[in-house]
């Protein structure tokens, strides 16, 4: 990594440009012209957002997080990120956001930054950050805004840093890298069963968020001695095993049902890495040995989840990933071998294990002079690359938002989804951008 | 507030139907005065060919039938012969149609030089090939050099801004003449060893007449005013 001075002329390193870390290797070659893997994370605010003092708090925020402020650029092996000046534009809200990213439209940056009303949201490329590097950047952007517009100063928090600090190297190393090992185990998987319905017109979009009271939630897990996580997991997989079960052909009907489950590494690691750093796991059911009860599929989530998320299988996990980076006949391939080959890699096998996708973000916590400001927070996953569901969730200010994106017509996982959160009693407030 | 009577969730209030199950939400005390959220846009980005991959992919096209011909030329004569004629002309056709495709923006001579290159290249081909009588020198290259001038020069009257379409008919039409008056030099030196024109003043006096009009009305606004009037479409 070079680094130069930064700006200011402290004795802080800013990056002039990064290695791209071990699991945002893959997303620039499956990316098409079209479809960029992305995520968003949006806030309502308590009043509609002052533009110009947006772009003001934008500017102190790539400031204070220069891995933000860079371009994808390809180099003769590898891609990497290029530092970059100045500030995106701040763009109207859409009704179909994600539905397309290029790279080399908004000044290059890699990620987006929308306002409409009291709604501001930032979409980020996965090459740049996670879930949580981006809930820092989103909180840490609401920060100095409402710095400068309310003239509060927000205390710091895990994610809420002082644009007044300067860039810390520890916040854009590739942790992966750093805590990888040598021992690894295997990624081989069964193919999954995978929702389907008529394709939607090109870049439109479902997105369908329902938003319900955290408590009887977390009350409805805690009698099925559960956390949320494995709770919904269940549900999801229940739901896609009735739907498989009423598929016509015989090879669907025998293939497994697994639910993509991201998990944060931070937990395990002492890193305060902004970039990339969360491995995932993937429990499901083998829905051929016969019709699974709910609780006969919790049973196998949480046991599942409980040996898979332990340091030592995630750590194999994803070391298998580095020492496929560490090969040394692919690093000295050339990148216009390298891109093609990876990008048939990925159209094969990147979305093949899974039924679909469950990510949780978590309770996000933000210090009080913040949530003053704040009233609700949404994370939303870009469309994928095959017509897939995805379904996110985060919990803020006693509300759980989940939120499902899908590309193809039928709102029927929702639908039961939904459906079966208020049987246990929980009220679900549903918004969508379906009119 | 309207909750869906199938799903049980609660819709906002200016919801026809539910998102979920589609059913129409029939509240006979929903607020029908209260507004929806200004509806955003969709975008949708400009959908662009990819002409380098389409330029590309018209030159793998064209390899298909050029390894055909030279596969059964080698299996029949044991040599290259009437397979360099195919080999030459999906070089030009590729050179003179395919590979402007992906100009995007840039200036077209040299485009038009490597296009005389190409064609001069294809028929010296055919004379080394045939053998016969000396035509390429005298005759073959100066037409080919000739027509690269003139279309340059058509190109360059045609991007010139600021000037009217009248006047740049009217130098386009007496390029013309005086292109078919070289022609015909040329032509007439092959055949007779003498310079002197022969058929093309058939063609060219015509063409320079009009042009001469042409380009003496583009000079007089009132002579332009009367022909915008009695000619218009």
């Amino acid at each position: 990594m070079r680094r130069s001075r930064a700006r200011s002329g402290n004795d802080t390193p800013a990056v002039d440009w990064l290695r791209l870390d071990n699991a945002a290797k893959i997303y620039p070659p499956a990316r098409s012209r079209y479809w960029s893997p992305m995520f968003r994370l949006s806030a309502e605010l308590s009043e509609d957002v002052d533009r110009e003092i947006l772009k003001t708090a934008l500017v102190h925020t790539l400031a204070r997080l220069p891995s933000f402020s860079c371009r994808l650029r390809k180099g003769f092996f590898w891609y990497y990120l290029e530092r970059l000046e100045g500030a995106p534009d701040v763009l109207p809200d859409v009704n179909n956001p994600m539905s397309y990213f290029n790279v080399k439209e908004n000044k290059n940056f890699l990620f987006r930054v929308r306002c409409s009303g009291s709604k501001l949201a930032v979409e980020f490329f996965h090459v740049v950050t996670d879930g949580s590097g981006g809930t820092t950047f989103l909180l840490t952007l609401i920060g100095e805004y409402v710095r400068l517009r309310y003239g509060v100063t927000v205390p710091r928090d895990k994610h809420v840093l002082s644009c007044d600090d300067p860039p810390k190297a520890e916040e854009y190393e590739d942790s992966f890298l750093k805590y990888a090992r040598k021992e690894t185990v295997s990624r081989g998987e069964r193919a999954a069963y995978q929702p389907h319905g008529a394709p939607m017109a090109p870049f439109d979009v479902s997105y369908i968020c329902g938003a319900v009271p955290t408590e009887p939630l977390h009350r409805a897990a805690k009698e099925h001695d559960a956390s949320i996580t494995e709770f919904v997991t269940a549900l999801l997989i229940q739901i896609v095993a009735r739907q498989q079960a009423a598929e016509r052909s015989r090879a669907k009907r025998k293939k497994p049902v697994k639910v993509s489950v991201p998990v944060n590494l931070r937990r395990f690691y002492p890193t305060k890495t902004l970039r990339n750093f969360s491995s995932y796991v993937n429990p499901g059911i083998e829905t051929r040995l016969g019709e699974h009860s709910f609780d006969e599929i919790l049973v196998q989530v949480k046991s599942f989840l409980k040996s898979q998320i332990t340091e030592k299988q995630l750590n194999a996990r994803f070391s298998e990933n580095v020492a496929t980076e560490r090969i040394h006949v692919l690093r000295a391939t050339p990148l216009f071998i390298k891109d093609p080959l990876l990008k048939m890699f990925y159209n094969m096998q990147g979305d093949r294990y899974v039924s679909m996708t469950f990510s949780n973000l978590g309770a996000v916590k933000a210090p009080e002079e913040l949530q003053r400001y704040v009233k609700q927070l949404d994370f939303t996953l870009g469309p994928a690359k095959k017509k897939r569901c995805l379904c996110t969730c985060a919990s803020f200010a006693g509300m759980t938002r989940f939120a499902f994106t899908r590309t193809f017509e039928g709102a029927d996982v929702e639908r039961e989804f939904f459906s079966a959160l208020v049987k246990l009693g929980i009220p679900v407030k549903i918004e969508s951008n379906r009119r | 507030m309207s909750y869906c009577v199938h799903c049980g969730v609660e819709l906002d209030d200016w919801e026809k139907k539910c998102p979920l199950c589609q059913t129409p939400v029939i509240d006979p005390w929903q607020d029908k005065n209260g507004n929806p959220p200004p509806s955003l846009l969709s975008e949708q980005p400009e959908r662009t060919v990819n002409k380098r991959l389409l330029v590309l992919l018209i030159g793998l096209l064209l390899l298909i039938p050029l390894i055909t011909v030279v596969i059964v030329n080698l299996a029949t004569t044991h040599t290259l012969t009437w397979a360099l004629y195919v080999l030459g002309s999906e070089i030009c056709v590729w050179t003179v149609f395919v590979l402007p495709i992906d100009r995007s923006g840039k200036l077209p001579y040299p485009y038009i030089a490597i296009d005389s290159v190409v064609v001069a290249l294809l028929l010296f081909m055919i004379w080394l090939v045939n053998d016969e009588v000396d035509w390429f020198l005298p005759l073959a290259l100066p037409i080919v050099l000739l027509s690269g001038v003139v279309v340059s020069l058509l190109f360059l009257i045609w991007r010139s801004r600021g000037t009217l379409k009248i006047r740049k008919t009217g130098w386009s039409v007496c390029l013309i003449a005086c292109f078919v008056l070289a022609l015909d030099l040329t032509i007439t030196h092959y055949m007779r060893s003498a310079f002197g024109l022969t058929w093309s003043w058939y063609a060219a006096f015509p063409l320079l007449v009009i042009g001469v009009v042409l380009l003496a009305v583009s000079f007089s606004k009132r002579a332009c005013d009367w022909l915008r009037k009695n000619l218009f479409l």
